[in-house]
């Protein structure tokens, strides 16, 4: 099986592996970076504006016009696609944010991105094929579910905070794939995951986890069998 | 007159012929017997020994035989049930030969005609003599030889290697054509090279020479087994292939270590074949002992010595000649143009293009139609001149360096200057030409690797080349592993048929390389683009993921 990862970023699509990893056991090898790679040339690069390249832009195109998304499920043994998109940045791309304050912000914060894929973006829903990797406000809350208590899916600024608790952990902050995925690591590991209690810290990466047990596990164990 | 007896012994001999030529039981019904029959001109009361070869239309001369001579009466609409189970598969098995007397007829003409092949002939002369059953054998041994030979008796249906290279363990299904593809390093040669050492192994001949003679790149053993941070090294490569072989399945299991592992000459030894070691020696002192009878100890000693230092301490194999022939080739432009001295000695074509010239001067008329498929890939091509006896090199066409007799006629030049040497020619054209006579001579390897076979080609070229190369491969009996860094090559691939067959090469996360075959799914409504385009997409993987 190979699963395809639309990410905002190369760093984002570090951390989708580790956890793919750990729950499916396929190797890092299976993951293929469909965005944000491979559709631009030098001249684009000169052209366009930077933050077209990496950016909740890159997903939202690819969504609507589904070249790859279709592509890559056209062939035996890809099923599925991550399609990951941060939130902090909802209010660009259409949402109406729920209240702060409720207790169920980050499961309607991420109900209403994922209806706003499906219903506007991708005109049908295509949920059996997709995995929706919305970080609730940023991947890096994610990653800070390994250091910190608390829910990391209520403060802002995810990253500033993550880029603190690194410094004073003398651990390189460098947001780039190589050490995005070194130091997401313990999120490939199941019984890490559970004993740091890390999918109670953030709901939104517990909704992803939940995401690949229910749909990608069983279509793997019928592959076995 | 024939009697009743006389016809009907005929056609059982003629039946047992064909079932001693190995074909399928469907070729030794009574259609196939009796069109043997009119072939080789053989009427009820005659001797196999008065068989004849002529050449035979269906209708009017097979179909009025057999009517004549046989007492049937087959009416004309029954001539497509001679085609299907006599003359088609007589054709494959090199039984028959199509249009002997004009290779260039059109598959539809009226005037398509068929002759027994000589070799055929000459055996079933001997047929009820005390010579019949060494006829046969020289008949099994020679007839894949037979030029007109195009079916593949030998096919590789699967490699499995083990510990070589960068590849630790790795089982690949492969099809007739087979194009592998991955980034830069990921161990796409390595594969192509597990197959040449184990040609090397069948050949006897593993050693430096032998696997360099092949297009292996040599390396001290230990580098060569496989050696990974993860893992201890293993002491032997273990590779495993099953052939398939007029419908038998054969596989073969290679473990081959070496004497020594720090010495880059050493000798590699099959430990696999260790066990049939004692049965193989007492097979040779048999067989010696039969052809010398009262040979003394000491000459037999040294008889079987000889055997061994010849033929090595292995059975025989139906594959062997496949997989000893194997070859990785590998084009240089400065051998195709002939103008340095000649590096691969394999014959007749060498590893990096060197004898193009000499093979294309000896083609027959079929050949040159199939060679002359090259003319529409080029738009000045107007003709190619294999120049067996140089002479247009006293016209001054060739500056000298090159010792190639090949030349060009572009044909948009003035007719005093239009004809161009392989030395000075267009590099595209010589390595086009290559691959073609690669594919179309019965002369060449029936199983081979091309590494990069887009090598000085223009994109659109590689998508007609591969076209025209999968087609040449099932017309002619070939298997071929071929990889490729130019997208351009998956477009010539048609992946509906499963015996075309794509694979990407990658190195998992520890690094070991892998390999999986690329197959679409049943419904193809969703595929918007190319191959080459989904490639480059990324859709396929084979492509470096961190830029």
């Amino acid at each position: 099986m190979r699963i395809g990862v639309i990410s905002e970023g190369h760093a984002d699509r570090a951390v989708i592996s580790n956890i793919l990893t750990g729950l499916t056991g396929l190797d890092i090898s299976a993951f293929e970076a469909l965005r944000p790679i491979y559709t631009i040339d030098e001249t684009d690069k000169a052209y366009k504006s930077p933050q077209t390249f990496s950016s909740w832009s890159v997903v939202k195109e690819e969504c609507e016009n589904r070249e790859l998304i279709d592509g890559f499920l056209a062939f035996e043994g890809q099923d599925f696609i991550v399609i990951h998109i941060d939130s902090d940045k909802a209010h660009e791309y259409g949402i109406v944010r729920p209240d702060k304050k409720s207790e169920t912000y980050c499961e309607d914060l991420r109900g209403l991105i994922i209806l706003e894929i499906n219903e506007a973006w991708f005109k049908e829903d295509l949920s059996e094929s997709i995995l929706y990797a919305i970080a609730i406000e940023e991947i890096d809350a994610w990653i800070l579910a390994i250091f910190e208590d608390g829910d990391t899916s209520k403060p802002y600024d995810a990253k500033g905070r993550l880029v603190k608790l690194l410094n004073k952990k003398g651990i390189n902050t460098a947001s780039n794939y190589d050490n995005y995925y070194s130091i997401s690591k313990p999120l490939s590991k199941v019984k890490v995951i559970e004993r740091g209690k890390y999918l109670d810290k953030n709901c939104s990466l517990k909704a992803f986890y939940e995401e690949i047990e229910t749909k990608v596990l069983p279509k793997l164990q019928q592959e076995i069998t | 007159m024939d009697t009743k007896e006389d016809i009907e012994a005929k056609i059982k001999e003629a039946q047992d012929i064909l079932k001693s030529f190995e074909l399928p039981g469907e070729q030794q019904g009574k259609i196939p017997a009796l069109t043997f029959l009119a072939l080789c001109n053989i009427k009820p009361s005659d001797s196999w020994e008065d068989g004849e070869r002529k050449s035979l239309t269906l209708s009017k001369d097979i179909m009025e035989f057999i009517n004549k001579n046989y007492d049937v009466e087959y009416k004309p609409n029954t001539r497509e049930s001679f085609r299907k189970s006599a003359l088609k598969p007589f054709v494959t098995y090199n039984i028959a030969e199509l249009n002997p007397d004009d290779p260039n007829l059109p598959t539809t003409s009226s005037l398509t005609h068929y002759a027994v092949s000589y070799l055929v002939l000459n055996t079933i002369k001997k047929y009820n003599t005390p010579d019949w059953e060494l006829a046969l054998e020289n008949y099994i041994k020679y007839r894949n030889q037979n030029p007109t030979d195009v079916s593949p008796s030998v096919f590789l249906k699967k490699i499995s290697i083990n510990s070589y290279k960068s590849i630790v363990n790795d089982t690949i299904d492969l099809g007739r054509f087979n194009v592998f593809i991955g980034v830069n390093g990921c161990g796409k040669t390595n594969i192509l090279e597990a197959l040449a050492t184990v040609g090397a192994e069948r050949a006897n001949d593993l050693t430096f020479e032998g696997l360099y003679s092949r297009g292996v790149r040599i390396a001290r053993p230990d580098l060569i087994l496989s050696s990974f941070l993860s893992d201890s090294q293993k002491s032997s490569i273990d590779i495993n292939l099953a052939f398939e072989s007029n419908n038998n399945q054969e596989e073969y299991r290679c473990s081959l270590t070496p004497a020594n592992l720090n010495d880059i000459y050493t000798k590699w030894i099959n430990l696999a074949e260790e066990e049939l070691y004692p049965d193989l020696l007492l097979e040779y002192f048999g067989e010696i002992a039969r052809s010398n009878p009262g040979i003394s100890g000491d000459s037999l000693l040294l008889k079987v010595n000889e055997l061994i230092a010849t033929r090595g301490l292995k059975k025989d194999r139906d594959f062997d000649s496949v997989i000893s022939d194997y070859a990785i080739f590998d084009l240089n432009t400065k051998s195709l143009r002939g103008i340095t001295s000649t590096d691969s000695k394999k014959t007749p074509l060498g590893l990096n293009g060197e004898g193009l010239d000499i093979l294309i001067g000896s083609f027959n008329r079929t050949e040159r139609s199939h060679l002359n498929k090259c003319l529409s890939f080029f738009d000045w091509l107007g003709e190619i001149i294999a120049d067996k006896d140089d002479k247009l090199k006293m016209l001054g066409l060739k500056p000298g360096r090159s010792i190639s007799t090949l030349y060009f006629r572009d044909k948009f030049m003035q007719d005093n200057n239009n004809t161009f040497s392989a030395e000075n020619s267009n590099e595209g054209v010589l390595h086009v030409l290559f691959y073609l006579t690669l594919f179309i001579s019965n002369k060449t390897p029936k199983l081979f690797a091309i590494d990069n076979i887009e090598t000085a080609l223009n994109p659109r070229l590689c998508q007609v080349l591969i076209s025209e190369l999968v087609k040449l491969s099932k017309d002619m009996g070939r298997q071929s592993l071929i990889t490729t860094h130019n997208p351009a090559v998956l477009d010539g691939l048609n992946l509906l048929d499963d015996e075309q067959r794509l694979f990407e090469v990658f190195r998992d996360s520890e690094g070991k390389t892998k390999t999986r075959r690329i197959k679409f799914k049943a419904d193809l409504s969703d595929k918007k683009f190319k191959l080459s385009e989904m490639w480059l997409k990324g859709l396929l993987g084979a492509v470096p993921k961190n830029f």
